[in-house]
């Protein structure tokens, strides 16, 4: 992560550069992970973050102030690339396990935590792919409403009820199982 | 549960980045996300395996170069490409249309000189008469007089197709030309071949100074009254104005209908008259009537004959066209052809800026509508890609 994006060609990087490279280092794994809880699937995670990156490196001179943050324009890309790939797709992936249930973790965890965890896993898998969506948005990328909003086109306000719908709705199902 | 504690747990799933891919994006990020690179997406889309499992690439000696290529490319150079093919497309509409336009005036001009140099051929003996659907030809006579500036209103017919309501015209011009005081001699000699080219004759003729041979000779000057057939009237007239600058032209017409009547109206009188002295003169019986009669008839015989030669030189006066020519020395024409000055600079520049002009504005008749229904295209491909992308998002 501490390493700068370097320019094309032999002279000093330009402006919109230097911010996209702060951009990058502050992004890339939120990124992977609104992504990756979007399309549950790591390889295609993995791609189309690489993907988003290198669309949004080659219009980086195209952003806007005006029409909201960098990291709401990035993931505005990201978004794109990622409903792309699941337009050619058109097929369900399974969430990939998360390395740290592949090392065996989970069995050292208390039984407590270990069952609520699954529980809430079965819940989110529950969503629909909106309400995932918001979630990897808000908790897995870090964005705020106003980031959110802009990015899934809808106002802030309206993009902070629809996140408590989806809390109340995650919180239900957990208490539930 | 809490919320709060919902959002902590929902937090600590988050999916976490491989450390090897993001290794290999760092590395990607650092060369400027070079394309067909080893972590570019699209070439794993093309049959090579998932992303993070890619087999090393055998190096490419002159993929640095390629790299640098496509990123001046993308860069800067892909706009400057796409404004040079703009002007491009711009220019080419422009000047194809421009030729079509001056290949379409060209085929136009010269079908009517064809027909008019035919019509000028078969017309034989003319006279000149009011015709009110006369327009085409007196376009074609303009052509083939450029400089002469406006023709005639009439139109030639053969005597064969005069009616008894043909009206007679007879016309004059006269041409005031001016030469550069080198060019005199040649322009006034030139006057007599054009004569003789088109079947007239010289009248008057005074031609005086410009010789180039006489020391302080004085400027020369010259003055012909012309007879030109009126079927190779506007043919001798651009002629003769391509023999100097043409200074002025006057041209002038007068009705001389009541002159051949006149004269007509004579002749019949005269013949019945005569005839009917000729039947007196076969009954006389006396020698002293016959005297009387044959006097009487010398005189009506004389009367006849000048009525004739009225009606001829009627006749003769439409189809020879009174022609004067005035050529004048002019040491100002010299200067203006020799020197380039300001005022040519400026009128070529007004060329140059009308034809652009010109060309900018048949070339954007041609682009914006093609411009107008891209940009819609535009916006229709992107409404449906949206519209594509949020319902995978709802079938997912």
């Amino acid at each position: 992560m501490s390493e700068t994006l370097v320019a094309p060609a032999e002279q000093a990087p330009s402006e919109a550069e230097v911010e996209f490279a702060e951009l990058y280092r502050a992004s890339r794994d939120d990124v992977f992970a609104y992504v990756a809880g979007l399309l549950r699937d790591r390889a295609a995670a993995e791609d189309v973050t690489a993907l988003a990156f290198e669309r949004a490196y080659r219009r980086r001179k195209s952003f806007n102030p005006k029409r909201g943050t960098r990291r709401a324009w990035l993931f505005g890309i990201a978004r794109n690339a990622a409903l792309d790939e699941l337009r050619r797709r058109k097929r369900q992936a399974t969430l990939a396990a998360e390395p740290a249930d592949e090392d065996g973790s989970v069995a050292e965890e208390a039984a407590e935590v270990a069952l609520r965890r699954a529980a809430l896993r079965q819940a989110i898998a529950g969503l629909s792919a909106r309400e995932r969506e918001l979630v990897a948005l808000k908790f897995f990328a870090g964005l705020g409403n106003g980031e959110i909003a802009t990015v899934i086109g809808t106002s802030e306000s309206n993009a902070g009820t629809k996140i408590h719908r989806v809390l109340e709705k995650l919180r239900r199902a957990c208490d539930e199982a | 549960m809490r919320l709060e504690e919902l959002e902590r747990e929902l937090r600590e799933e988050r999916p976490e980045i491989e450390p090897d891919f993001a290794t290999r994006l760092d590395e990607w990020a650092a060369r400027g996300f070079p394309r067909g690179g080893e972590l570019d997406p699209r070439r794993e889309r093309r049959g090579r395996g998932p992303f993070g499992l890619l087999p090393a690439r055998r190096p490419d000696p002159g993929a640095a170069s390629k790299r640098r290529r496509r990123r001046r490319w993308a860069s800067g150079d892909a706009l400057a490409a796409t404004v040079s093919s703009g002007l491009l497309l711009f220019l080419v509409v422009g000047v194809v249309a421009l030729t079509q336009v001056e290949t379409g005036g060209e085929d136009h001009a010269g079908d009517d000189g064809g027909e008019v140099a035919a019509e000028s051929a078969d017309s034989g003996r003319q006279e000149f008469t009011p015709q009110s659907g006369g327009d085409q030809s007196e376009e074609a006579r303009d052509e083939l007089a450029p400089a002469v500036g406006q023709s005639s209103r009439f139109q030639s017919f053969s005597d064969s197709d005069a009616g008894p309501n043909r009206r007679r015209q007879a016309q004059t011009v006269s041409l005031a030309l001016a030469t550069p005081p080198a060019e005199f001699r040649e322009s006034a000699d030139g006057v007599l071949g054009v004569v003789a080219d088109h079947n007239g004759f010289v009248m008057n003729s005074s031609v005086s100074g410009g010789d180039p041979e006489v020391a302080g000779a004085k400027p020369g000057r010259a003055q012909f009254d012309l007879r030109i057939p009126a079927g190779q009237l506007q043919a001798a007239l651009a002629a003769l104005s391509d023999l100097g600058h043409l200074v002025s032209r006057t041209d002038g017409t007068r009705d001389i209908t009541a002159r051949f009547e006149s004269a007509q109206d004579r002749i019949e009188t005269f013949t019945a008259t005569r005839d009917r002295l000729l039947r007196q003169l076969e009954e006389a019986f006396t020698e002293t009537e016959q005297q009387s009669i044959r006097r009487r008839l010398r005189i009506v015989e004389n009367q006849l004959e000048n009525a004739r030669e009225d009606l001829a030189r009627a006749q003769q006066r439409v189809r020879m066209v009174p022609v004067g020519v005035t050529i004048a020395a002019d040491e100002s024409i010299e200067d203006e052809s020799g020197a380039w000055g300001v005022g040519d600079a400026w009128g070529a520049a007004r060329d140059v800026l009308r034809v652009a002009l010109g060309v900018a504005l048949i070339a954007a008749a041609v682009i914006l509508p093609l411009a107008l229904i891209a940009l819609v295209a535009f916006l229709a491909w992107r409404l449906v890609a949206r519209i594509g992308r949020e319902r995978a998002l709802d079938e997912l």
